[in-house]
């Protein structure tokens, strides 16, 4: 009969022993692009908690927004300078005034991701591989042609595992707007560069030296409840 | 591995550059964590992507950066149930990992140690979870309450249950072992 800390000894041992070393590089890379279009939340805003909405925080808040919300359709109407590599806050792909649809996927269909922001970031297959993502039919940000940098897709035709796969196959005229697919995608190795172009609605971005990539193979529409 | 003040507050500010340099220090130790409790590659690293951007997102309200660490440890937690879920609910088979018997060290048999990973890998999320924090973080269970944010006795509970299952194991591998060598 093993003691108490025979066992805890054992259990912590056993842990440690399978940890790996290190992260792969793709995790931070890919993490890195996906902050590079995540902005912050203010301070001031209520975390977890339904404000009181009588209370001056509340009114100052709402003031504050309005200036912002004034600004942005201002900077809008005057033409916005190119984004470049400049962060953009991005809109929610599903806004939440909208119910998201069920998705029904065919039977026996396993998929790597799921939604619109899945990347092919995460998957470990060689290259040559293929994957399926489930792309639910959910409506388009409203504000998609005023905002080019927003878009995450990089390249064109071959898109880095950090891009929407979503998207990118939006970009190859695989998905319309107002539609949903499962998307099938195919691993390749990584490019020294990749190009910008504007297609189908959507803009992807340039950029250089992504350790993989993938391509669009094939989409078939999903089924919506 | 206790993260930078000073970087906190700059990353908190907006300064991506600092953000960038804590979470390369970070990001080991955060993937360890995701791969102990979900037993996945995938999932692991989209847990941990997930977390770094959330905490990006989030890092305004931390008033403390002192307390930085414990709160970044429960948005992954968070990212890790999360992932979870997301997989069970889209049926994505999960690559459970084998473990790969160390040179040297205490745990014993091979046998022991598959044992105990077939017992660890039927556990919820919600027990892997606490084992983790415990016996790899070293946390109480005190503390381990606090880091997921539940009741300490929920904690102490979810512990006990996945420690006797453990022990179980083992010793219901030694009692194999024990015949096996009885008969030889």
């Amino acid at each position: 009969m093993s003691t108490r800390s025979d066992l805890d000894r054992s259990i912590t041992e056993w842990l440690v022993s399978e940890l790996p070393d290190r992260a792969p590089e793709r995790l931070l890379e890919a993490s890195r692009a996906a902050i590079r279009t995540t902005p912050q939340r203010r301070a001031w805003w209520p975390a977890g908690r339904v404000p009181n909405m009588n209370s001056n925080i509340v009114r100052i808040a709402a003031a504050v927004a309005a200036v912002a919300v004034a600004g942005f359709i201002g900077i809008q109407l005057l033409g916005a300078p190119d984004p470049g590599d400049q962060p953009v806050p991005p809109p929610s792909v599903s806004p939440s005034a909208e119910p998201s649809a069920k998705i029904v996927l065919p039977t026996g269909l396993q998929v790597a991701g799921t939604g619109w922001d899945a990347t092919a970031g995460g998957l470990n297959g060689r290259d040559g591989s293929r994957y399926d993502f489930a792309c639910p039919n959910e409506p388009w940000p409203p504000s998609y042609s005023w905002q080019p940098a927003w878009w995450p897709v990089w390249g064109t035709d071959v898109y880095t595992t950090y891009s929407s796969v979503c998207w990118a196959a939006a970009h190859g005229g695989y998905i319309a707007e107002g539609s949903g697919a499962i998307v099938t995608i195919e691993l390749r190795p990584g490019l020294a560069t990749y190009e910008s172009s504007f297609r189908n609605g959507v803009a992807s971005h340039s950029t250089d030296n992504s350790l993989r990539s993938f391509v669009v193979v094939s989409a078939i529409a999903l089924g919506q409840d | 591995l206790v993260a930078n003040s000073e970087l906190v507050r700059q990353a908190r500010d907006g300064d991506r550059d600092a953000y960038d340099v804590l979470i390369t220090e970070l990001v080991d130790r955060l993937y360890r964590i995701s791969r102990l409790i979900l037993r996945d590659f995938d999932s692991s690293e989209d847990a941990v992507q997930e977390a770094l951007v959330r905490c990006w997102r989030d890092l305004p309200r931390l008033r403390d950066p002192d307390r930085f660490d414990a709160w970044l440890n429960r948005i992954l937690l968070n990212a890790i149930t999360d992932e979870a879920r997301r997989r069970r609910r889209f049926g994505a088979s999960l690559t459970v990992l084998r473990m790969e018997p160390a040179q040297v060290d205490g745990v014993g048999a091979l046998a022991d140690r598959d044992e105990l990973e077939r017992v660890f890998g039927r556990l919820s999320i919600e027990h892997r979870t606490v084992v983790v924090l415990h016996f790899y973080l070293g946390m109480t269970a005190d503390e381990a309450a606090t880091t997921i944010g539940i009741p300490v006795g929920t904690a102490k509970s979810r512990l006990h249950y996945a420690t006797e299952a453990l022990r179980a194991a083992l010793e219901a591998e030694a009692r194999r072992a024990s015949a096996g060598g009885a008969t030889a």
